[in-house]
């Protein structure tokens, strides 16, 4: 049967004076990858950071995995299961292997365990061999891929990612899809991309979500599909 | 010239009053940097990273006590530690700690504002990284500070120059008295009244070699920070 991994019901956000983000009802799956298209504008980072436990809806309810997030947001467990990648990421001052180390510091892996995890998530990106540069001299391309090492070491139940491919080349795009699929496929990990290619989103993902306005317009599969698979009926 | 010559024998020739005044002054600002920013840094960087009802009036209120005048913090303390006053049992009037205690209270709303002025324009992104990254708000609150390292070392040497140059409360509070209380900016005070203008300037020679020293080594570690 299939399991949520986020389960959205009646979410409303003041996004400032551009649009009220509101939805009725959403349901992730879990391991999957879905992706949430929409122009810029349409909402989309702000669900993601919802979803992530970094900004509070003005009203309305989370769950993942089941577990309803705290009224005041999500708690550190809770984070600590997944990973939010912004679209313009900030690295922190050090080295780039300081801050892929970041995210396993807190969550208690240090030592060697750490540092090669950390090494394997840089070659994963293409960065191994940055890993003693400092962060602040990188170029944006650089930084988005030591951000994206520094999320993918983690492992989480959940990653979501705001445009992750917008500043990188497209031969990088290859191997990143690549890795995504690695993690789907190893881990089970649920895969939340936010992006407004179509392409990128018609090659990874399994569930389609598109936002106008603050609104959804779409959802791929239909909550009906989803139900009846559910069921275990055949889907229409 | 002859300041300098005077200050320099003053000096070397182990004067102690000039040693003590040098030592009390010493003593008492860094000591009150240290607790000040022990308490300042915390609170500013509260101030600086989170949103709250009332934020705009207490910061105004903060950057209001910035322009107090030494003197006003010396007669409330000195009200207030005199025999008479409601802390007078502690029997702390004319003594280096409540010096100290005077010139932390002085230099904290300095500390407060510079600190949160630093972590304020970084607040929002880096903390939404760390806790992004599964970090508690321990760790989060400590990479902020980290990550405006500059401001925050700016605001230290801020609160400890403030602290060193000040003559008011510490006159009020210590009541200059020599070889116990006297600081540099006292004894400047006080050899002027006498007209010794030598002395005075030579003192005043003293106090800005040492207060250049000591910006030299934060100036040194910051740019030190800044490659890092």
């Amino acid at each position: 049967m299939t399991k949520p991994a986020f389960q959205v019901e009646g979410v409303r956000k003041r996004h400032g004076d551009d649009f009220d983000l509101s939805i009725d009802e959403l349901f992730i799956e879990r391991g999957t990858v879905c992706s949430i298209l929409g122009d810029n504008g349409a909402g989309k980072t702000t669900l993601l950071k919802i979803l992530a436990g970094l900004t509070l809806p003005d009203q309305g309810e989370i769950r993942f995995h089941g577990r309803p997030m705290l009224p005041g947001g999500a708690g550190l467990s809770t984070r600590r299961r997944m990973v939010f990648l912004s679209q313009r990421p900030r690295l922190l001052r050090g080295t780039v292997l300081r801050n892929v180390l970041f995210g396993l510091s807190a969550r208690g892996i240090c030592g060697t365990a750490a540092i090669k995890l950390a090494e394997e998530a840089l070659d994963d990106v293409g960065m191994a061999s940055y890993s003693n540069r400092k962060a602040n001299a990188l170029s944006g391309g650089e930084a988005q891929r030591v951000a994206l090492a520094r999320a993918l070491c983690l492992d989480v139940d959940a990653l979501l990612l705001d445009e992750p491919t917008s500043h990188v080349d497209e031969d990088f795009t290859q191997g990143f899809e690549a890795c995504l699929k690695k993690l789907q496929d190893d881990r089970g990990t649920t895969i939340l991309i936010a992006t407004h290619d179509s392409d990128l989103a018609d090659r990874l993902a399994q569930q389609k979500v598109y936002l106008a306005r603050g609104r959804l317009i779409q959802v791929l599969p239909t909550p009906e599909e989803r139900r009846a698979r559910m069921a275990g009926e055949p889907s229409a | 010239m002859s300041s300098f010559a005077e200050a320099w024998n003053l000096l070397i020739s182990g004067d102690a009053d000039t040693w003590s005044a040098i030592f009390t002054s010493l003593h008492v600002s860094l000591l009150a940097t240290g607790i000040g920013a022990l308490i300042g840094v915390p609170i500013g960087l509260l101030i600086g990273a989170r949103s709250f009802k009332g934020k705009s009036v207490l910061t105004v209120f903060l950057h209001t006590l910035l322009s107090v005048p030494t003197v006003v913090v010396g007669l409330l303390l000195y009200l207030m530690f005199t025999r008479s006053g409601l802390l007078g049992g502690l029997d702390l009037l004319f003594t280096p700690a409540l010096m100290v205690i005077g010139e932390t209270i002085l230099i904290l709303p300095m500390m407060i504002v510079f600190t949160a002025s630093a972590v304020s324009p970084l607040a929002a992104e880096v903390l939404e990284t760390t806790a992004s990254l599964g970090a508690g708000r321990l760790r989060s609150g400590w990479t902020l500070l980290d990550e405006a390292r500059l401001g925050v070392l700016a605001a230290i040497v801020a609160g400890f120059g403030r602290a060193i140059s000040e003559v008011g409360a510490a006159f009020m509070l210590g009541g200059n008295i020599r070889g116990h209380t006297r600081t540099m900016t006292t004894s400047i005070a006080l050899e002027t009244s006498k007209g010794e203008f030598g002395l005075g300037l030579a003192l005043a020679f003293i106090l800005m070699l040492i207060a250049y020293s000591i910006n030299l080594v934060f100036y040194s570690l910051q740019q030190q920070s800044r490659t890092i």
